[in-house]
């Protein structure tokens, strides 16, 4: 399906120029944003995601290249224009704390309305249904101050609907939040994304949710640049091992998350009959300090753990062979025998 | 929201047409009531002098104080919320230093008149000149570093430094001065309604209006300005140009006011906040013109409690401003928590 | 005139008996044996004659219980008693004053003791020209602002006085006091009659050494302004009279008992205030002065600008000026102290001030007379 990008970007140079001197956060990027899709754009702290996304929303310029907003050089846009087409949410702290709900979402027409901002009846009906879309017109009479983190962002998102813009971006907007909150969030605008067909992209540091409901993946990094692609074709094409440039840091490709690598010269012999045990048995053991390998790498005097359920851990080592039935005493059992050593 | 802002606006209008009876019928003389009911109605009364002062003093300087207090609330109204700064006010932009230092060189090193070669402006009138140009020029010396520096605080940092260098000049001033001329000036600094004639009342009064109007113009991008200027600037505000617009509304509606009147301390700063309190929003459709309302309804109150000492005096109206306007603000900072607004 | 006759013979008798002993001297007690001069008009000061010094005592004008400060004149010539009473002691005559204000420098200008003066303060309003030309020569210096002098300067000269004038609560007058210099404090300004001030010229003319023309200038002050208090007295028709101008939300005006008020008072006119008891100034509001005086037949103002004061300017300083009966009628009288010594000459010349007064009150008592201080406004 080749369906017209909203934004398109060739050979893009990002960054900041003070008077004279220009600091390059990036260079030569390519890429495309479509509509009916949720983007997620991810990478360490630094990497230059924030810089994007103010070029991307005509926040700062562009250092080199071209970036097309819906064929159109983005830097042709006037305010007005750029008004209707871009929509952003951020973790910014505002003085709208005495604006109720309603009285924020509103302001999301100010592109659209007349000399004092008078609001007509599809104002308001707009109005009504985006906040029905977020999921806070129960709220639309309370006062921004009194929601919670995540009631405000989804305030602010219904914001951006108000404005009708093909275009919504959005700043880690699940920074602050408990995972509730998070899911909901990234739900709600994946749901967006695709019923109202909007382009949408966010950053975030919330890989696990990111990976769940992303439709492309924006992979950020100072090594590698800009990579771009769907979702499972980034991960299982190993992307996400470079996109944090440190060794101690593995992608886990059978759960999606991230963990801490083990360098231990502690072994232990791990046997389980099903993955899930497998899976947190090395969790536990590795955080403390032993590296898990399997009954056929088993080797002679090294300790040995078979696992028949979460209550059945038996233990055995050249001196003893105990058996626990629970984890935290198999833990204590091992620190003791660390200890020991 | 829209309602609770009619309810206040009615009530204090009421408020106003009150107050401006009061002040009226008090006044340093004892004029009874049913005198300045024929006064008014255009009747003969015992005493010439009564109807001279209900014309030419009475009403005059309650026009004055209704106008000036509009005028000085929209103004600290407007910069509290563009430079997203609760305790700024009319002043903090060196706008009233600049007038002061109009005032300065007219009345301590002019020797309280302007003359040049070809025509001399005498007293009343050249200060009321000094005080404009003054502040005019200052203001647009802010303006010229507004077009350079982009970031809010940096403006308002830029303009409390140019009122303390103003500062420093009137301080210079008044120590090579008469002290004749340090009197005069000290008595100019404690404000004073009184000054606007009724002849030139249109002229002030017009003024004051087109002031107030451009305020009323800007209340669609001070609500966005409520965002912060990023978000702003997405909702199609331009930034520059709104700073610019409200600059030249501020400084027209302190410049008058300061001319006219003499620097009036507190109003500005405070009635935002009383509004704010009342009315429970940050919402600039109702909260600028209920500001306005309290504003004018401040001013005639203070206005009449500086005659109350009745034949032995009148009290300085920068004496009896703060009295009022102070206990509002210590009020707002120590409830900062419960206040909606400030989260 | 018999008065000073006495004075006179005790003055010379004393010098000679001082000049016959010749240095010995017996400790005499303040009261016991002091020769009073009498003052008649002014309430703050006394003077008391001994042997061999003068006491000058100063009142406290803002709380007459207390003494301001008490002043023992020496003579120069002579030895310095062994007994003294408490006070300060100035060696008179003064030769090398420092001078504050110029209503005294031109007093003594009167008096002919110019050249006593060492240095004066904010030489630019002082009006004599025999003060700026000798300033120009080096023979005066100019010791810069009143308020803050140049201490340097002062030093400089060694001086044997400064005179100022005391403020209330003053509080000290700063580092001078530390220059072991006699501070004479000039309360004059205080008194609340005009010829209890002007009569402080006889205690000024015995620090200077010019008792002879300090007396009979009071003298011939005096019998001026009683005679044409005198004149006055007869007339049967007294017109009434408003002062001064609106500064800001107040409107100053003398007291009811204050120097102003007296003269008006001995010029034959009705001061809308009379009643009033204050000796100082009054803050009121326009409407109480309108009140009281919208009927009044003069008014007298004073300001200070380069351009004399017309209606016009009066009307656009602040118009409901013109809704004074004085106004309408043109019967407002000016002077403008920018370019009229008035405030340098009248308090030591009351019978000047007099004289203008009653000429705007009662013009046809003194038909030769031109108008020395006041003008007519102009439109």
């Amino acid at each position: 399906m080749e369906k017209s990008p909203v934004i398109l970007a060739n050979d893009l140079g990002i960054g900041y120029r003070m008077n004279k001197r220009e600091k390059r956060v990036h260079s030569h990027l390519s890429f495309q944003l479509y509509a009916g899709e949720l983007t997620c754009l991810l990478g360490a702290n630094g990497t230059g995601k924030s810089t994007m996304l103010r070029t991307l929303s005509a926040s700062q310029p562009p250092l080199e290249g071209e970036l097309l907003l819906q064929n159109r050089p983005l830097s042709e846009y006037s305010e007005k224009e750029r008004s209707r087409t871009i929509g952003i949410v951020l973790t910014d702290k505002t003085q709208a704390g005495g604006l109720t709900v309603y009285e924020l979402v509103a302001l999301g027409r100010q592109p659209h309305t007349g000399f004092f901002g008078r609001l007509q009846k599809n104002d308001h009906t707009l109005i009504q249904e985006a906040l029905e879309a977020v999921g806070i017109s129960h709220k639309s009479r309370a006062y921004l101050s009194e929601l919670s983190d995540g009631e405000r962002q989804k305030a602010m998102i219904a914001k951006a609907l108000v404005q009708e813009c093909p275009l919504i971006l959005l700043d880690e907007p699940t920074a602050f939040l408990d995972v509730v909150s998070r899911i909901e969030i990234m739900t709600l605008l994946h749901n967006l994304a695709l019923e109202q067909n909007k382009a949408i992209l966010l950053s975030t540091h919330d890989i696990e949710q990111a990976l769940v409901l992303a439709d492309k993946l924006w992979l950020l990094s100072k090594e590698n640049g800009l990579q771009c692609g769907v979702t499972e074709d980034m991960i299982l094409s190993h992307r996400m091992d470079d996109l944090f440039a440190r060794n101690e840091i593995l992608f886990d490709y059978a759960h999606g998350v991230y963990y801490p690598e083990v360098k231990s010269r502690r072994f232990i012999v791990v046997e389980t009959p099903n993955d899930i045990l497998l899976h947190w048995t090395t969790n536990a053991l590795n955080r403390h300090g032993y590296a898990c390998l399997s009954p056929e790498e088993q080797q002679n005097g090294l300790p040995r753990l078979k696992v028949k359920s979460q209550n059945q851990l038996l233990y055995t080592t050249n001196e003893t062979q105990k058996e626990f039935i629970s984890f935290e005493q198999l833990l204590q059992e091992i620190n003791n025998d660390t200890t020991k050593k | 929201m829209k309602s609770k802002g009619l309810k206040y606006g009615i009530a204090l209008t009421f408020i106003i047409l009150v107050l401006l009876g009061a002040n009226l019928l008090f006044g340093s003389v004892h004029i009874p009531a049913n005198a300045v009911w024929s006064i008014l109605t255009g009747h003969a009364v015992e005493k010439a002098s009564w109807s001279f002062i209900i014309w030419e003093s009475r009403i005059p300087q309650a026009l004055t104080a209704l106008l000036c207090g509009a005028a000085l609330a929209a103004s600290g109204l407007m910069l509290q919320t563009a430079f997203n700064n609760p305790l700024a006010g009319p002043s903090i932009l060196g706008i009233n230093s600049g007038a002061s230092l109009g005032v300065a060189l007219v009345m301590l090193a002019g020797g309280g008149t302007i003359a040049t070669g070809v025509f001399s402006l005498s007293g009343f009138f050249s200060v009321i000149l000094g005080a404009f140009i003054g502040s005019m020029i200052i203001m647009g010396v802010i303006l010229f570093f507004s077009t350079l520096i982009k970031s809010n605080i940096m403006l308002l940092i830029t303009g409390i430094m140019i009122g303390y260098i103003t500062s420093s000049a009137i301080s210079l001033l008044n120590f090579f001065a008469t002290a004749e001329g340090v009197h005069s000036y000290i008595i100019w600094g404690m404000g004073n309604f009184g000054g606007v004639s009724l002849h030139q009342l249109p002229y002030f009064a017009g003024i004051c209006v087109a002031g107030l109007l451009f305020s009323i113009l800007l209340i669609k991008p001070l609500n966005a300005l409520l965002l912060g200027t990023r978000y702003a600037e997405n909702l199609g505000v331009n930034i520059r140009r709104t700073r610019n617009l409200l600059l030249i509304a501020t400084g027209l509606l302190t410049s008058v006011t300061t001319a006219f009147c003499g620097p009036i301390a507190f109003i500005g700063l405070a009635m935002p906040h009383v509004s704010r309190l009342m009315l429970g929003t940050s919402n600039h459709n109702s909260l600028l013109p209920v500001t306005l309302l309290t504003g004018g309804a401040i001013a005639l109150l203070c206005n009449l409690i500086c005659v109350l000492p009745g034949e032995s005096g009148v009290i300085p109206l920068n004496a009896v401003t703060p009295i009022l306007g102070a206990p509002v603000i210590i009020y707002v900072i120590v409830n900062q928590r419960k206040i909606q607004y400030f989260n | 005139m018999m008065r000073h006759i006495s004075l006179f013979t005790s003055l010379i008798f004393s010098v000679l008996l001082l000049s016959a002993c010749g240095g010995k001297s017996k400790t005499t007690s303040v009261s016991a044996h002091g020769d009073t001069i009498t003052l008649h008009y002014a309430n703050n000061l006394s003077l008391v004659r001994h042997k061999e010094y003068t006491v000058a005592q100063l009142k406290n004008p803002w709380d007459t219980t207390k003494i301001l400060h008490t002043y023992i004149l020496i003579d120069k010539q002579l030895p310095l008693p062994k007994e003294l009473p408490g006070g300060t002691i100035i060696r008179t005559p003064l030769s090398k004053a420092v001078v504050y204000s110029s209503v005294h420098c031109s007093l003594l200008e009167q008096l002919g003791a110019i050249k006593s003066i060492a240095g004066v303060c904010d030489l630019k309003y002082i009006n004599l020209p025999e003060i700026h030309d000798a300033c120009q020569e080096g023979e005066i210096a100019d010791i810069g602002d009143g308020l803050n002098p140049d201490i340097e300067k002062i030093i400089d000269l060694h001086p044997d006085a400064i005179l100022l004038s005391p403020f209330e609560n003053s509080g000290g007058y700063g580092r001078i006091e530390k220059l072991n210099v006699p501070i004479v404090e000039c309360a004059d300004y205080m008194e609340t009659s005009a010829l209890g001030r002007a009569e402080w010229m006889r205690f000024y003319g015995l620090l200077f050494g010019k008792t002879k023309a300090a007396d009979s200038l009071f003298t011939r002050v005096e019998e001026n302004y009683n005679t044409l208090k005198e004149r006055v007295k007869q007339e049967k028709d007294r017109p009434t009279v408003m002062a001064d101008l609106k500064t800001s939300s107040t409107w100053y005006t003398p007291g009811g008992r204050s120097t102003v008020a007296g003269l008006y008072a001995d010029a034959g006119a009705d001061y809308i205030f009379k009643e009033d008891v204050h000796s100082g100034s009054l803050p009121l509001s326009f409407e109480a002065i309108l009140e009281k005086g919208q009927q009044a037949d003069f008014w007298l103002i004073k300001y200070n600008q380069a351009k004399d004061k017309t209606y016009k300017e009066l009307e656009s300083d602040y118009a409901p000026y013109s809704g004074f009966q004085a106004f309408k009628a043109r019967h407002i009288y000016g002077c403008n102290t920018y370019t009229v010594p008035f405030y340098e000459e009248s308090p030591f010349h009351p019978d000047w001030y007099l004289e203008d007064l009653i000429k705007i009150f009662h013009p046809s008592l003194l038909k030769a007379h031109q108008l020395r201080y006041f003008t007519k406004l102009a439109d």
